[in-house]
């Protein structure tokens, strides 16, 4: 500094001397050409000394001030201090004001750009997503701590053909490299925006392997040329896994799933095969109670006409009379008592067993199935219970049925097995009404997405049917008025099968002493896959858990 | 009384059963012939004179009263039989049995028995069926020992 500071100043000092020089040359001459007076001369030399001094100490203002802007400049480039503003309003003090005020711009620039920068900085250093970014030609220009910890490997100077071996980067199959020019990073620089793309890292560092997913977007300049791209990517490895473990839990579920409807099916068979075998077994044990009993009947009958003969004999004439009166007293009397005890109990029996039969073979009876007009079926029921009714004195009325899908006699049998019931059981205190009618309502509602029911129902004002007898009311052999009407208790029971077997349901609800209501739901199209029976639910198992018979429990006694 | 031209051959594995439908017959005026057989192979043997009805002499056209279930050979079983040889074809069948299956009952008349009768016998239906087979055969006709 100060060498340039002689060096200006000698400048200045040449700049100065040199004409003084010239002059004093040129004074030199016309003294000698024109022999002037030494007081000439004398004058010139003083005023050459003043101009001289003068020269020195303007070229020392001057060169001074430079040297300080020079100075400042420097300081500039290199961050110091400048030095104090000049004082004064020549244009060298102008300029250092400028070079001031300029300064004061570019040192604010700078620390803005300083804060931006140290912003960008601390939000790459501390994200959880990878970013990386490269130039034009594959050379990373940023790798954030974030990038580093995932791939497991950091910044390396591997061109982007090798950047797949490097980085250990994996097609989802985990198996085959991903190809080099279908990387993201490649492809952003190629100038394409990437999104979501999936990939799978493995290397030594990392033999379990980390899964990404890698977006890419090309780096442009403000001319819209690609100057390189960048990659944001994240570790979704637990998300992956718990992906995978959904997966293979749902896999599982479904496996356990089709295991149990499996189980189920089978459960099923078993059911239709023991309720196969039970009916064969009440079938045989019949026929085989029958053999016997076809004997008792027979030989009672036997015994009968013996008794008819031995009558004729002692009624003949020519016997002691207290031996004719003993005789016939005995085979009028105990003989004939005891005869007709054996045929009442023979009788008996036989008709449980033809009950029996009749119940195992609605078991076992091949329905034909077919579009039922239950309006018809109903009016041949009433028709045939005409005399009946008339003799109870009930009222039946019997509203529009809609047609059901079922076999025509079961269905008949059904109804009639309804009707007779309520006949049967009506209050001998008041005048017997009958409703028979159908539910509208029900017929849209199909559990379960089977096929619908129509719901039809048989109401009376009868007696009613006690609480405790009426879970035993579709039991068979269980009666609950044995004196008001024959038969064996079966009906109900037989009714409950029939209907089931067409997959529907039967229930009632009943208040004593003012009547019951049984509810028939049919189904009122043709089931699908049905085998045994004919409706929507081909299985019995089906049956029994949708069709299960209710007689209290869900349906409130009592119509209010 | 005249010749016996209509024999009966009973198959019953029941005693009591044969002794019964025997006894109706007897009662009901039906005087021919009955030959009791255990059991179906027994009825086959005597239809076609084998075994231990080798030496049997066919002196007269057969009706056979067939329970259905028998050991060895059911009632089904010699229905069929006889229904499938040419010689015996036209032999009237009546089935006299405790089931009263309708399947079973088709099969028998879809294999071609006369009758079907299901036992406990209603006696007069089952005279009366044999009475009406037995027409054209000349059924004897005797007194009958009850009204």
């Amino acid at each position: 500094m100060r060498r340039a500071n002689l060096t200006i100043l000698k400048k200045g000092l040449i700049l100065v001397s040199v004409p003084l020089l010239f002059q004093l040359v040129f004074i030199g001459v016309l003294v000698w050409v024109q022999r002037a007076s030494w007081l000439l001369a004398g004058g010139t030399a003083v005023s050459f000394a003043c101009a001289f001094c003068l020269a020195l100490v303007f070229t020392r203002g001057i060169s001074g001030r430079l040297a300080t802007l020079t100075d400042n400049a420097r300081r500039l480039a290199q961050g110091q201090e400048l030095a104090p503003a000049m004082s004064g309003s020549d244009e060298i003090t102008h300029l250092d004001r400028v070079f001031h005020e300029m300064a004061a711009e570019l040192a604010r620039s700078v620390a803005a750009l300083r804060d931006q920068t140290t912003i960008l900085q601390s939000v790459l250093d501390s994200i959880g997503d990878g970013v990386v970014v490269a130039d034009e030609h594959g050379k990373f220009l940023l790798f954030n701590p974030a990038a580093e910890q995932i791939l497991g490997i950091g910044r390396t100077d591997a061109p982007p053909e090798e950047w797949t071996q490097q980085y250990g980067v994996y097609l989802p199959d985990q198996v085959t490299p991903y190809p080099a020019a279908e990387l993201p990073l490649t492809r952003a620089i190629r100038g394409e925006a990437v999104d979501g793309v999936e990939q799978f890292i493995r290397h030594a560092k990392m033999p379990d392997g980390v899964w990404l997913n890698v977006s890419g977007r090309p780096l442009k300049d403000k001319d819209g040329r690609a100057r390189g791209g960048v990659v944001v990517f994240s570790d979704y490895t637990s998300r992956k896994r718990a992906e995978q473990e959904i997966r293979k839990l749902n896999d599982g579920l479904e496996q356990r799933v089709a295991e149990r409807t499996a189980d189920l099916a089978e459960a099923n068979r078993e059911l239709v095969q023991k309720n196969r075998e039970n009916e064969m077994f009440v079938y045989s044990v019949s026929h085989d109670l029958r053999s016997p009993l076809v004997n008792l009947q027979g030989f009672s009958k036997e015994l009968g006409l013996v008794g008819q003969d031995l009558r004729a004999m002692f009624a003949d004439v020519g016997l002691p009379e207290p031996v004719q009166r003993r005789g016939l007293g005995l085979v009028d009397g105990e003989m004939a008592e005891s005869i007709r005890f054996i045929q009442a109990a023979v009788q008996r029996l036989s008709d449980i067993i033809d009950a029996l039969l009749r119940l195992s073979r609605a078991g076992r009876v091949e329905f034909r199935c077919q579009q039922v007009p239950v309006n018809g079926v109903v009016a041949r029921v009433v028709e045939s219970m005409r005399s009946t009714i008339a003799e109870r004195g009930a009222a039946v009325t019997v509203a529009d049925l809609p047609p059901a899908w079922g076999d025509p006699t079961a269905v008949e049998q059904v109804f009639a097995n309804l009707v007779g019931n309520a006949l049967n059981y009506l209050d001998p205190d008041r005048p017997g009404v009958i409703e028979i009618g159908s539910d509208n309502a029900a017929a849209t509602a199909a559990p379960d997405g089977q096929n619908a029911l129509q719901t039809y129902y048989v109401r009376d004002n009868g007696l009613g049917i006690p609480e405790p007898y009426r879970p035993k009311v579709f039991q068979a052999f269980q009666r609950l008025h044995p004196g008001r009407a024959k038969g064996e208790g079966i009906g109900l029971a037989m009714v409950r099968r029939t209907v089931e077997r067409h997959g529907g349901r039967i229930w009632f609800e009943s208040t004593e002493g003012s009547g019951s209501t049984f509810f028939v739901a049919l189904p009122v199209a043709p089931g699908n896959g049905s085998r045994e029976g004919c409706g929507p639910n081909g299985s019995p198992l089906k049956q029994r858990r949708e069709g299960h018979v209710n007689g209290s429990a869900g349906h409130p006694a009592g119509r209010g | 009384m005249s010749t016996e031209a209509l024999g009966i051959l009973l198959a019953e594995d029941d005693e009591g059963h044969a002794n019964l439908i025997q006894r109706n017959l007897k009662r009901a005026g039906i005087a021919n012939e009955v030959f009791h057989v255990k059991d179906g192979q027994e009825a086959l043997d005597y239809i076609r004179r084998r075994g231990p009805h080798a030496g049997r002499v066919p002196d007269k056209p057969l009706l056979l009263l067939l329970d259905i279930n028998m050991p060895r050979v059911d009632g089904v079983e010699v229905l069929r039989q006889v229904r499938a040889d040419g010689g015996l074809a036209n032999i009237p069948v009546i089935m006299l049995t405790t089931t009263d299956d309708p399947r079973e009952v088709q099969r028998c008349y879809e294999l071609g028995c006369s009758v079907y009768i299901t036992k406990p016998i209603a006696y007069e239906d089952f005279i009366e069926a044999v009475k009406r087979l037995g027409l054209f055969l000349a059924i004897v006709q005797v007194p009958a020992e009850h009204t």
